[in-house]
């Protein structure tokens, strides 16, 4: 029917020339682009803190989930909402929540000597609050480190928080920085008048900002189901007691018999799958789980609230689990050695800086979750770490560990650190049903 | 013929951070990736700056590539997506100037008619050509590419023939020589 374009479309570019040796300088000059970002981000460190239960981090650097077309529509219509989805990208629930226009706008920002802070907008559950923002400067500085990030309610209600996430740094020959502060409460967030201090602070300036904003869309409430099943993975016993799911994420209550043999570290492909088999996998970046006790989590998982299957199921097969007299690494500060450490000899070249113990960690394959929560000094006093760090090579099967220990020269005795994660696990092939 | 396979070995050495075989990959694709770009973006600068861009893009996300044996598709709706983008930033209008060095006329349209009614259709319909002729690809593939029914592709296509008939007759009907 149109056999006469046809032919001519073809035969046009049939003809083009291609100048082959600009081709050549082009992919060059991307692929050095990629490189030199490859190596800055793989130094990125996201800091952390968590003031109340131990927590689990993930680091994930380069994990990516693909946008449907249908919102990759959504966010081409709406201007600057890339920037948004290009840190959520690895997190179904947040995505699904921006989907489902549970996204606020705030658009409030402070600007101080050349430092412009803007709290861009927040998704807000009863659970935890994210605020998106954007750190700029007129100048290209050396660096720029979020200090401290505080969160105050100015109407009267109490906030508890449990967990704060401090979000990345404005790195050398950069003038801007998107990320996220995450805040999770212990209990619901009622306040919706809120105050944001953050610090920041470079070589020779140090800037704090205060931004008061209100949280005007309606709370999404939770839903809650009950589990109470009990399976056993080599042995292992492990009870599922209930599940409660957020726009922000899904937390499961799960409890394991005190007389299992290992201590299970991590859930590590605990997922949930509906009955399309759609997959929500677990938080990628950023805290995976908050540990009640050595023999109690709650472990989130990306939310599928803003979906409605009609079949839910809770899947595991590979856990991380040790033996539990092996659950600790014990270092001795002053002559630089690890005394102790799990089969498998992952850490190594102990050193110190700064008040920080800096371990190398090596694997076999990439390994993204950080190692320790609660340390002890010589005599067994709980060490009030404050902050960590891990910080994964180009590799990424060798990364550096940090853990921050006050007054680290002061410290005599050996330093023991009680491992939340570890290469080590059991297998199974598990499937709870939630509804 | 590409030997595919060793190219499907490639993709996934690649995945796993081998660089040479990423370069080897943009490589093989390379002159793919430039008429596409060209077809849409019309000057030989923009495209080669395409390229850097598209070769930046797929380094970044290589760890996307869930399936091999579409990673040319793959890379070729990066470029696609680069280049929607950068006319939308625009939202310039090009005239027929000595962009390409072209050889020949064809026997009914000149090959400038051609490229401005090219210009003159909508997104999807360059798109869609692009896919189909420039890139030769089948059908099926571009339902692949575009994440469609293949219907909806024969559809479209159709549709931006038409269109493309339609620019031609109304433009250059009484130029034609």
């Amino acid at each position: 029917m149109y056999e006469k374009e046809e032919e001519q479309l073809k035969n046009m570019y049939d003809n083009v020339q291609v100048p082959l040796d600009s081709l050549d300088e082009a992919i060059f000059a991307g692929f050095q682009k990629a490189k030199s970002e490859a190596k800055r981000k793989s130094r990125r460190k996201r800091w952390v803190f968590t003031l109340a239960a131990a927590a689990i981090i993930l680091l994930g650097f380069f994990t990516s989930i693909r946008l449907s077309p249908a919102f990759a529509n959504y966010i081409t219509v709406i201007p600057g909402m890339e920037k948004l989805v290009d840190l959520i990208r690895d997190d179904k629930g947040k995505l699904l929540a921006v989907e489902n226009d549970y996204y606020e706008k705030i658009g409030v920002s402070q600007e101080k000597n050349g430092i412009k802070l803007t709290l861009d907008g927040a998704i807000a559950d009863e659970n935890g609050l994210v605020l998106f923002y954007t750190l700029e400067t007129k100048a290209k500085l050396e660096a720029l480190q979020n200090k401290s990030v505080r969160l105050e309610s100015l109407d009267g209600k109490k906030l508890d928080i449990g967990s704060i996430s401090m979000g990345s740094s404005l790195y050398k020959g950069e003038t801007t920085n998107s990320d996220m502060f995450e805040f999770y409460f212990q209990s619901p967030l009622a306040a919706k008048e809120l105050e944001l201090k953050v610090s920041v602070e470079g070589t020779n300036l140090k800037e704090e900002f205060t931004l008061k904003f209100n949280l005007t869309k309606e709370i999404q409430k939770k839903k809650s189901y009950t589990l109470n099943k009990t399976v056993t993975i080599e042995g292992q016993k492990i009870k599922f007691l209930n599940a409660d799911v957020y726009p922000l994420r899904a937390a499961v209550h799960v409890k394991m018999d005190p007389k299992n043999t290992k201590r299970i570290l991590s859930f590590e492909d605990l997922r949930l799958v509906d009955e399309n088999g759609e997959t929500w996998n677990k938080i990628s970046n950023g805290t995976v789980s908050s540990n009640i006790s050595p023999d109690e989590f709650i472990l989130y998982l990306q939310s599928n609230y803003f979906q409605e299957p009609k079949k839910l199921y809770l899947v595991l097969n590979k856990l991380q689990a040790i033996d539990k007299d092996e659950v600790n690494v014990v270092v001795d500060p002053k002559k630089l050695q690890i005394l102790k450490q799990p089969k498998g000899g992952h850490l190594s070249d102990l050193r110190v800086a700064d008040n920080y113990l800096i371990f190398n960690f090596h694997t076999e394959k990439e390994f993204h979750y950080f190692l320790f929560s609660e340390i002890k000094d010589g005599n067994g006093e709980r060490i009030e770490s404050g902050s960590s760090y891990k910080s994964e090579g180009n590799e990424q099967r060798d990364a550096e560990i940090g853990v921050y220990i006050p007054d680290l020269e002061k410290q005599a005795g050996p330093i023991s650190l009680e491992l939340t994660a570890y290469p080590s696990w059991i297998k199974g092939n598990e499937k709870i049903k939630i509804k | 013929m590409r030997n595919l396979s060793a190219c499907e070995q490639l993709v996934k050495e690649a995945i796993k951070g081998d660089d040479s075989a990423f370069l080897q990959l943009i490589q093989l694709y390379k002159i793919d990736l430039y008429k596409t770009a060209l077809s849409f973006l019309r000057s030989e600068e923009e495209a080669l700056e395409a390229i850097q861009e598209v070769t930046y893009r797929a380094y970044k996300s290589i760890r996307t590539v869930r399936d091999a044996s579409y990673f040319k598709t793959w890379l070729i709706r990066i470029m696609i997506n680069y280049c929607n983008d950068q006319l939308k930033k625009e939202k310039r209008v090009v005239f027929s100037e000595e962009i390409l060095s072209l050889q020949g006329t064809s026997e009914n349209y000149n090959e400038m008619e051609l490229k401005d009614a090219m210009l003159g259709l909508d997104e999807r319909s360059q798109e869609i050509i692009t896919l189909k002729y420039f890139q030769d690809m089948k059908i099926k593939d571009i339902a692949l590419t575009l994440q469609c029914p293949e219907g909806t592709v024969k559809t479209w296509l159709n549709k931006a023939l038409k269109a493309l008939r339609n620019k031609l007759e109304g433009n250059g009907g009484d130029q034609r020589v």
